[in-house]
């Protein structure tokens, strides 16, 4: 293959795997920050029932 | 099984005696179909062998469109006055309540249908009337599988919030397998290419096939839905 | 316990992609015709067959909803979901690119791509209805009926490219037929494999998401009924 052609493959195959990788990284990242917040308000949740409970 | 099949009979006759007293999704669908047909004839300025090309797709996204206006209504006319509940706590089958309910959305979309037609041959000169045999068998097979689908996800949406707007975005992209056999056919009906014809040939056996599948899986499934 | 598991999963996974992503780039040599951008297969039929597992998983444990009526068949339902649909985007996006280098085109509509894109929008859809309904229980119910409907579209791309009659840009099937050189085999199935290590953790992570948004709602039940 010219060299060109070369060039152009493996720019494309960056982009393939680079897409591929950030897809899958924003993923967990969403999938993180929902954890978080669920878990904050499952937190907050819980010291109003103890509040409750105490009172 | 027999009174099943009594149950979706008075269903179906229910559902056709009160669209046609009332006319609500009927003049709706109509109109809808008439001012999307005018509508694309100014969006589009084609000449013959393009609006050829196009004709099956135009034909078959503004009956698709008209479909989603029909089965919209086909539950949400059950939430006033709770029917809905009255007709789950009936004796009736969960799916003879679909089948009645899919056979009258099916009756009305093709009245739809066959009226807009007329209109789409005269607005874009198009001799639809040289295949009328299988252009109505196709037209028959791909409105039964828009009407069982959509009744079965009227079912599901009927409670949710923004149904107007969930219902096409979970009805549409089941359908496209089914829009897509159907408008291959059409074209290739209107265009009267042999080559065409022959080449769509599998899309016929694709549309019973659907039809068929999801007849089952929307009668078998309807119990669940409806009973929540 | 579960996270141990988690992390184990996901270093695992990542370590195997690693491993792979080393064989594939440094040890397999370029292709003839395709030059180097035939290693984009590595990740983009290995993300597509580990979708199509995780939507299996989701069918049954739908089934299994709808059956027992357990909300834990309905968590496990739209945690593989949500990581089929992550992984149904990777395989559209490097099939879409390296589509660009080998075709000229970023897309077209033949049968294998336009009935894969509507598998992804239907599982968006999916994951669309499921915020719109509140009640718990009819929400599951819903989406274990749409997550059932919808699987029927996967044998459709399966099928798509061993149809009869239908000409697709798409390439052949070559899994079965043998048509893939053997020194694929090995990157392909640890490909496979870490891609389902990863899913697996991600599919375990969202399961306990779902769990504690469950007990939240229930909590939250019990403050408003006292």
């Amino acid at each position: 293959m010219d060299p060109t052609a070369i060039i152009t493959n493996l720019k494309f195959l960056f982009y393939g795997y680079s897409a591929a990788f950030l897809i899958l990284l924003g993923f967990v990242l969403i999938l993180v920050s929902r954890g978080r917040r669920i878990d904050q308000e499952l937190k907050r949740l819980k010291s109003l029932v103890e509040d409750k409970d105490k009172t | 099984m027999r009174s099943g099949l009594i149950a979706a009979l008075a269903i179906a006759r229910k559902d056709l005696r009160t669209e046609i007293r009332t006319k609500e999704s009927l003049t709706a669908s109509l109109s809808f179909s008439l001012v999307i047909l005018v509508l694309f004839s100014f969006a589009f300025d084609l000449g013959r062998e393009e609006l050829y090309a196009i004709s099956g797709g135009l034909l078959w996204l503004v009956y698709s469109f008209a479909g989603a206006l029909i089965v919209n209504r086909s539950f949400a006319r059950e939430l006033p006055n709770d029917c809905l509940d009255v007709l789950v706590s009936s004796p009736a089958p969960g799916w003879s309540i679909c089948l009645g309910k899919t056979v009258a959305a099916f009756l009305l979309l093709v009245t739809v249908e066959l009226i807009t037609l007329p209109f789409f041959g005269l607005f874009y000169n198009i001799a639809w009337w040289h295949s009328a045999g299988t252009l109505l068998l196709v037209i028959l097979l791909a409105t039964w599988g828009i009407a069982v689908i959509g009744v079965s996800f009227s079912a599901v949406t009927v409670n949710v919030r923004l149904r107007e707007l969930m219902l096409p975005v979970l009805l549409y992209p089941i359908l496209i397998p089914l829009l897509v056999g159907a408008i291959g056919i059409t074209t290739a009906l209107f265009s009267e290419d042999p080559q065409m014809l022959s080449a769509n040939g599998i899309s016929l056996q694709l549309l019973i096939v659907f039809d068929i599948m999801y007849t089952a899986l929307s009668l078998y499934m309807i119990e669940f839905i409806l009973i929540v | 316990m579960r996270e141990k598991l988690i992390y184990a999963l996901g270093i695992l996974g990542t370590l195997v992609m690693i491993y792979n992503l080393h064989t594939i780039f440094l040890d397999l040599p370029d292709e003839a015709m395709q030059g180097a951008v035939y290693r984009i297969l590595f990740i983009h039929v290995p993300a597509v067959l580990n979708a199509f597992t995780f939507l299996t998983v989701a069918l049954c444990t739908s089934v299994a909803f709808l059956s027992t009526k357990k909300f834990i068949y309905d968590s496990i339902s739209v945690a593989c979901i949500e990581v089929a649909t992550a992984f149904m985007l990777v395989n559209l996006v490097t099939g879409s690119i390296w589509g660009r280098n080998q075709w000229g085109i970023w897309w077209t509509w033949d049968l294998r791509l336009t009935s894969m894109l509507i598998c992804f929008l239907l599982y968006l859809g999916y994951l669309l209805m499921r915020p719109a309904i509140a009640e718990p229980t009819q929400r599951a119910t819903m989406s274990a009926f749409i997550g059932i409907f919808a699987f029927a579209d996967v044998p459709l791309v399966i099928m798509a490219i061993r149809l009869p009659n239908v000409r697709t840009q798409h390439p052949g099937p070559v899994l079965e037929t043998g048509g893939m050189d053997p020194s694929f085999n090995a990157p392909f199935g640890l490909g496979m494999l870490a891609l389902f290590l990863i899913g697996s953790a991600l599919v375990l992570v969202r399961l306990h998401q779902e769990t504690s948004r469950r007990e939240i709602d229930s909590i939250r039940r019990e403050l408003h009924a006292v």
